[in-house]
């Protein structure tokens, strides 16, 4: 039914359309659950053939069904990602990885003493967190320059160290203020993300600070100020219980009445954890701009989200992976819905990027890898 | 004629277009006929990966283009024209193809984790530093001792050091042996990188005669003779490895399938050495000039015990079934003298009482 309403509405229209009218646009998301579970299914029994070996097709095809269901105007994205290039990718990780953490075994067998034990133990952690999070940049910035809309590449600048150092300290830096940097390390992630993010030539802008998202922050912080209050009000009652009990005094309803303590700091606590999610992901769509486009997610709440994800988490774990494709339509459907693109631009004037150009490409593309 | 959309690949604008079948490719041309292209069947490549519209197409020479038609009908039409296109019969034989191969390749693949592993880990373990060696047999030794007493009668004590140095000159290792008895109703023994062997009082008290004990200190000493437990750790390192390269880290069922098959290559490998064990035993015993019937008896209660081995038993045990053990051992034949006097059997069999 869409497509036939915008054969129409084309013909209205000059013949070389390159400006759009001011409006909204539709993003929707068109994927059967019966198809992804016939791309699932084989990807199943391909799996358990090659040992897990096809993990890396299995994935590529999953991606280029979901990316050709996820459409823009009804004009879908495209994934042109291969299996040889996750496989790829990974056999380079494995090339870092593998005398390293021989080195750092062998190292730990040899030097006998506690404290080294310790120091190894730690640089082990760090060596694999930094990989991690760095691996999940190059991650996103591969299956970006592997996505195209209307033939043309997206394309994510920035080098994947700088975003593990910046995620790095900002969880000291939270660590620091009892959490009050949240919000603002929160903000800077998604600057990055976002600043760096291009279609064609064309860059995405992000207007947002972390100022924005303290309020609702805040409530969250505080609720949990609160909890972490009742938890020890409740221990603390539990001692004196014992020291009741010995007195002989009934205990089983101070008990009872202990927990209640404990039980709506809880309830709220979780209730202000996803009014602040929606909050944040409203900043992030509302802070977002591509040249004449603009994003909002204004309808977002907290309760969507959570009956989102607990959603997902109870499919996820009561099917042991067997509602995987449920999860993920169910997803790609509720995120398509929210997210709302307003404006219009001048798409001629949108250029596809040079392969290969933009700063630091060089060395970086080593880790053109994607984990995620 | 169809309507369509068409992308240049140079820029994000989107040109309507109108589409045509022609003989031998299909004919795209804009409203005013500014834009005009002729696309040939052969050179055609199907984009998208769904069967939900618009339909996308691109051309093999010049990959950026992409042409986009709503109408289904189109798509029935096309595969007409273009059969090649039609890709569901060859990805049906595509995914078979996969599938077998898989499955071939991952049986080349298990075969080699169990008979060329072993291979490569017997020298690596070998060229290990015995420093290292040594490090990892005290850590061993410790752990296993550890809160108990070590049985310390001087009589007994003398007749067992008696018995190792006869067993350790037979077994021609250069470094020496050292063998602790200790106080714990446990029926078992254990050899430890460096030299370390561990008897339990409890596997003293099954002994019905010395030439058992030499046997089994014998099989003990085969163990570190042939560094079993550093190929053991060098193998299960490069399993894990391997594996997780293969079956990946990220996925339910490949860490099952790499968990499960770890287990089994492990135990596999295990009975080999065992069975590696027990043959350098009675070369030892052999050397000693002990007899070797006490082995043979020992295996043989050993069957009784445990009863015959069934076919799933057998792969889930770290030691070649009893019966076997007794077969190999009685088809060695080992003759020779007893190990030590009745009396001396009595006083080592007292190394635990104070």
């Amino acid at each position: 039914m869409q497509t036939a309403l915008r054969a129409e509405e084309i013909l209205l229209r000059p013949s070389h359309e390159t400006v759009m009218r001011p409006e909204s646009h539709a993003i929707d998301y068109v994927g059967g659950t019966r198809a992804l579970y016939g791309i699932w299914v084989v990807n199943l029994l391909l799996s358990i053939a090659t040992l897990g070996f096809y993990r890396f097709w299995a994935k590529t095809r999953t991606r280029r069904f979901v990316w050709s269901c996820t459409r823009v105007d009804g004009e879908p994205f495209e994934y042109i990602g291969t299996g040889k290039e996750l496989l790829l990718g990974f056999l380079k990780i494995v090339a870092v990885l593998a005398p390293l953490s021989i080195a750092l075994q062998i190292g730990a067998l040899l030097i006998d003493s506690e404290e080294a034990d310790r120091v190894v133990t730690a640089l082990q952690s760090l060596v694999v967190a930094t990989l991690v999070l760095a691996g999940s940049y190059a991650a996103r910035r591969y299956r970006m320059s592997r996505t195209l809309w209307r033939g043309i590449r997206f394309r994510q600048s920035g080098s994947p160290w700088r975003y593990a150092a910046l995620m790095l300290t900002g969880v000291v830096l939270t660590i620091a203020t009892l959490g009050l940097y949240l919000p603002f390390f929160q903000a800077g992630l998604a600057r990055y993300d976002m600043a760096n993010l291009h279609f064609g030539t064309a860059p995405f802008r992000f207007h947002g600070s972390g100022r924005m998202l303290l309020k609702p922050f805040l409530r969250l912080w505080l609720m949990v100020t609160v909890l972490i209050a009742a938890v020890w009000a409740f221990g603390h009652g539990l001692f004196l219980i014992d020291e009741l009990y010995e007195s002989g005094r009934a205990t089983d309803v101070v008990e009872v009445g202990l927990a209640l303590l404990v039980i709506p700091p809880t309830i709220q606590v979780v209730v202000e954890f996803f009014a602040y999610q929606a909050a944040f992901q409203r900043f992030r769509a509302a802070n977002t701009s591509f040249e004449g486009l603009s994003f909002s997610m204004l309808e977002l709440s907290g309760g969507q989200l959570f009956r989102l994800y607990a959603g997902n988490l109870l499919m996820a774990i009561l099917s042991v992976g067997l509602l995987s494709p449920v999860v993920i339509g169910r997803s790609m459907r509720f995120w398509t819905r929210h997210l709302r693109m307003v404006g219009s631009t001048e798409f001629a004037s949108i250029v596809q990027a040079e392969r290969g150009a933009g700063a630091g490409e060089g060395l970086a593309s080593f880790f053109d890898v994607d984990l995620g | 004629m169809y309507d369509g959309w068409f992308n240049d690949g140079r820029t994000a604008a989107r040109h309507v277009v109108i589409v045509n079948f022609a003989r031998h490719g299909l004919d795209i041309r804009d409203r005013d006929d500014s834009l005009a292209m002729f696309w040939p069947y052969a050179d055609l490549r199907l984009v998208d990966a769904t069967r939900a519209a618009p339909l996308r197409l691109a051309r093999r020479l010049d990959p950026a283009p992409r042409l986009s038609v709503a109408d289904p009908v189109f798509r029935k039409l096309l595969f007409e024209h273009a059969p090649a296109l039609d890709l569901r019969r060859s990805a049906i034989m595509r995914g078979t193809g996969t599938f077998l191969g898989g499955i071939a390749g991952a049986c080349l693949f298990v075969a080699a984790l169990w008979y060329a592993l072993p291979l490569l880990a017997k020298p690596i373990a070998m060229m290990l530093p015995d420093a290292f060696e040594e490090r990892l047999g005290l850590q061993v030794f410790e752990a296993l001792t550890a809160g108990a007493q070590v049985c310390e009668q001087p009589e007994g004590r003398e007749v067992l050091d008696r018995l190792v140095d006869r067993l350790a000159t037979a077994a021609r290792h250069p470094e020496a042996f050292a063998v602790e008895v200790v106080n714990r109703p446990i029926a078992n023994a254990f050899a430890a990188p460096g030299g370390y062997i561990v008897v339990f009082a409890g596997f003293v008290a099954k002994m019905e005669s010395a030439d058992e004990l030499a046997g089994v200190l014998a099989h003990e000493m085969g163990h570190i003779v042939h560094r079993h437990t550093s190929q053991a750790l060098v193998r299960q390192f490069a399993v894990a490895a391997i594996l997780t390269i293969v079956t990946g880290n990220d996925w339910g069922f490949g860490r099952v399938a790499s968990g499960l098959g770890r287990i089994f290559l492990d135990l596999g490998h295990s009975r080999e050495d065992e069975a590696e064990a027990d043959a350098t035993a009675l070369d030892i015993l052999k050397a000693a000039r002990i007899d070797g019937a006490g082995e043979v008896r020992l295996f043989a209660r050993l069957e009784n015990e445990q009863g015959p081995t069934s076919g799933f038993d057998r792969y889930l045990s770290t030691h070649p079934p009893a019966e076997e053990r007794r077969a190999a051992a009685e088809r060695a034949d080992v003759t020779g003298g007893p190990a030590m006097t009745s009396a001396e059997w009595a006083a080592l069999k007292a190394i635990c009482d104070d």
